[in-house]
């Protein structure tokens, strides 16, 4: 029912931003990576755990300090790993180009101001039922809506960095992550973009998120554990923005960039997650239409921990089980929208590397290798609904 | 900001032509084969022509919740479609469910549930509400002041798992796409007044290139309630004409000072040519261009010349292998914001020139209208017709 274009164009990952726990910079997050080292915070919010943020310079990539207020952390890390991106693929000062970039961006919703949340339940048990909205009216900062919408992260992309040729903005949690990059690399193959800045970014340490995460039972509590160890545990939210360009080959040749990777194929699937082996079978399906070769190194997954998700796509993985699998949750934590990217971005890296992320698991699934990668799946799986796959492969 | 550009009653002119099957660009020619609408109005394309024609206005003042100590109290509510416990998202959902069946049933394409192509919706921002925070809060037994930590020591265990389902974004299209058995993972779009647009965009997108026959593209907002209207509120984006709602909103006049907040839906099939005419669908109208882009000026004003909104209808037209001179009628975004400007294309002033939201309310999802927000970024919104 839905068919890929006929002739695809090449399409290229030219640009990488990346910020999170682990560094600042593709070399940074590189360089822990390699080492092992894990950035968890246990005491914060205990019993829950989160990846906290690295300081960032953000003078750096957002120079107005008014652009900076305006912004609550979601979108100053967003915008940040956006002009990383664009700086990575030597487009950041291009005008010309930034005004036709296309830009798709998949968000969640910006902080609550949790002293005013408290404030208004605090009144209302006391039976105050009209504080609400003398609360709200006199106790928000106007401008907080502002920093709260989803789509202000592109907006704010577009006037910190000058992105204009389009905005979308994709909600959905994981799927929206891989449906971004899905559309992004479709646009480019099927002649409908030449060049699209597609990512997203995420703020962990909320307390309001931790909260809607509790109500489903996904949190990850008391012991850290790699992704495969968790029986079911969950996830420990992450901070952290990914952002990538793709272009197509002919448009980046002209300008003579470099590119990370070759996006072979984006594909992403619905299934229930009530009905077993929904998931296996989903991701069967995919890999099917991927057009995996025999040339696979790896699989990178977005992995969450989820109980049902995590237990079938293990099972899924385990069909493949002489293909070397990582997990990027473990180092990163779940990034929700941005966890697809990211899984996307570090296979990338490690193609134009020439070296795959070394295993960072107990449970034995992840396997050291010595190989130049030549082809990398990136596997996505949302913690409740939403599945994909990416093949990228190195450009000799 | 996002420009569609539909040419109605294109039927005469596309029946006795096999090259219209594909447009100015070689792409596959998209027309619509079904329509769902529901506002403050009315339910249905019926209702809503009838009252819309006769002058009636959607918008009153509020009743669903206390209004004291808001500066506006008026808005475009649908109260005839009852959600309770009241909920924003939920209302959402039921609203879409309608203009779905609506459209699907016109377009008469596929079977029940099982709709042959893949779902764009737009959306607002989903969050956990109000009415479920207090509950929440309630179940902790605490007494004295709360906070976030108690919330989070209650949430557990259990017994709120449906707060999680409901608030997570994706659970609107997720209930659509089981529901009308639409195709591939759905997509969820959330750009303030042009998430519309935008998802209507990404279907004609799917079908030129070549990628499916049909797409189902929605757009939903039910979103009057006390927290938002305080948002807008605080931006100065509200009219505050409490004491004579009909008129409140006023895009264009001289005194208008802000939009009305309103609640509605609209659906369309999207289908290619080809596969319409295969089928024997009545056609309804062609989509024959698209044209976006955004606004660098700042967060809540468009850029004072109007450049950036000419150059959208620009892209429009151009997408559409059109020029100005073929278009008759111009259904402007017209938020009646005090910032609205029609710069961009008051230099066309042949055209005939409508707001629906004089009557209908802003309904940020599915007009395609601006209000400042969306003025910084996507001033979406104006969609010309040409007949």
């Amino acid at each position: 029912m839905v068919r890929l274009p006929a002739d695809r164009r090449e399409t290229w990952v030219t640009g990488i931003g990346l910020v999170s726990s682990l560094g600042d910079g593709l070399e940074g997050n590189w360089d822990a990576l390699r080492s092992g080292r894990v950035n968890i915070d246990l005491e914060r919010y205990a019993p829950w755990m989160i990846h906290p943020l690295v300081p960032l310079n953000l003078d750096s990539q957002i120079p107005k300090k008014g652009d900076q207020r305006q912004m609550e952390a979601w979108q100053r890390i967003g915008a940040y790993a956006a002009g990383l991106a664009l700086d990575s693929a030597g487009i950041k000062h291009d005008k010309e180009i930034l005004a036709r970039t296309d830009m798709i961006v998949a968000a969640g919703g910006g902080e609550r101001d949790l002293d005013v949340d408290a404030a208004i339940l605090t009144a209302r048990a006391d039976g105050r039922s009209g504080a609400l909205n003398e609360r709200l009216m006199n106790g928000l900062r106007p401008t907080l809506f502002l920093a709260q919408l989803s789509n202000m992260l592109a907006g704010n992309i577009s006037i910190v960095h000058g992105v204009s040729g389009s905005s979308r903005t994709f909600m959905g949690e994981e799927a929206a992550g891989v449906d971004a990059v899905r559309i992004a690399w479709v646009k480019i193959a099927s002649g409908q973009s030449e060049i699209v800045l597609v990512g997203a970014a995420h703020n962990g340490e909320r307390k309001e998120m931790l909260m809607l995460y509790e109500c489903g039972g996904f949190n990850l509590k008391k012991d850290f554990a790699s992704v495969w160890s968790r029986n079911g545990g969950g996830f420990a939210l992450g901070s952290g923005g990914v952002f990538l360009v793709l272009e197509s080959r002919p448009h980046a040749e002209r300008r003579g960039a470099k590119p990370f990777a070759r996006l072979v194929n984006v594909v992403s699937g619905h299934s229930s997650r009530t009905a077993p082996g929904g998931v296996e079978r989903a991701l069967g399906g995919l890999w099917e239409s991927l057009g995996v070769t025999e040339n696979t190194t790896a699989i990178y997954t977005a992995a969450t921990g989820a109980a049902v998700a995590t237990r079938e796509e293990a099972a899924f993985l385990s069909a493949h089980g002489d293909i070397p699998v990582r997990a990027v949750g473990t180092s990163f934590g779940h990034l929700s929208e941005a966890q697809f990217p990211l899984t996307l971005a570090l296979a990338s890296l490690s193609l134009s590397s020439g070296a795959l992320v070394p295993p960072n698991d107990t449970s034995g699934r992840e396997t050291e290798i010595d190989a130049i990668p030549a082809q990398i799946v990136a596997v996505g799986v949302g913690h409740w609904r939403g599945e994909g796959m990416a093949l990228v492969e190195a450009v000799s | 900001m996002t420009t569609l550009l539909e040419t109605g009653s294109a039927s005469t002119k596309l029946r006795n032509a096999k090259t219209t099957m594909r447009d100015g660009h070689n792409r596959p020619v998209v027309v619509v084969t079904g329509m769902g609408v529901i506002t403050s109005l009315g339910e249905g394309k019926t209702e809503n022509w009838t009252k819309i024609t006769a002058g009636e206005s959607g918008i009153s003042a509020i009743r669903r919740f206390s209004t004291h100590g808001l500066k506006t109290r008026i808005a475009g509510t649908i109260d005839f479609v009852e959600v309770k416990p009241f909920s924003s998202t939920t209302l959402a959902e039921r609203l879409a469910d309608i203009v779905i069946e609506e459209a699907v049933g016109q377009s008469g394409i596929g079977r029940k549930g099982d709709f042959p192509g893949p779902l764009f919706l737009g959306l607002a921002p989903v969050e956990v509400e109000w009415p479920q925070r207090e509950e929440i809060a309630r179940a902790s037994g605490e007494a004295g002041s709360m906070d976030y930590d108690i919330l989070l020591r209650t949430s557990g265990g259990g017994r709120f798992t449906q707060v999680h389902a409901r608030y997570l974004f994706g659970s609107v299209a997720d209930h659509l796409c089981a529901t009308f058995g639409t195709k591939g993972s759905p997509i969820s779009v959330s750009t303030a007044c042009a998430s519309g647009a935008t998802a209507i965009q990404l279907g004609v997108e799917a079908i030129q290139r070549g990628g499916t026959d049909a797409a189902l593209c929605v757009a939903t907002d039910g979103s009057v309630n006390a927290e938002a209207m305080v948002r807008f509120s605080l931006l100065s984006a509200l009219s505050t004409h409490n004491d004579d709602p009909r008129s409140a909103s006023k895009p264009f006049s001289k005194n208008r000072q802000g939009f009305v907040m309103a609640e509605g839906a609209g659906a369309l099939v999207l289908e290619s040519l080809d596969a319409a005419q295969s089928r024997g669908a009545k056609i309804l109208g062609v989509i024959a261009g698209c044209g976006e882009l955004a606004d660098t000026f700042h967060r809540t004003r468009p850029k004072p010349d109007g450049v950036p909104i000419a150059d959208c209808l620009r892209n429009a037209l151009a997408d559409a292998s059109m020029t100005f001179d073929q278009i008759d009628y111009i259904n402007a975004h017209g938020t009646s914001t005090p910032r609205e400007r029609q710069d961009g294309i008051s230099w066309h002033r042949r055209c005939v020139w409508r707001s629906c939201s004089q009557d209908s309310g802003l309904i940020q999802q599915i007009n395609d209208r601006a209000h400042p927000l969306c003025r910084r970024h996507h001033r979406s919104g104006i969609h010309l017709s040409y007949t």
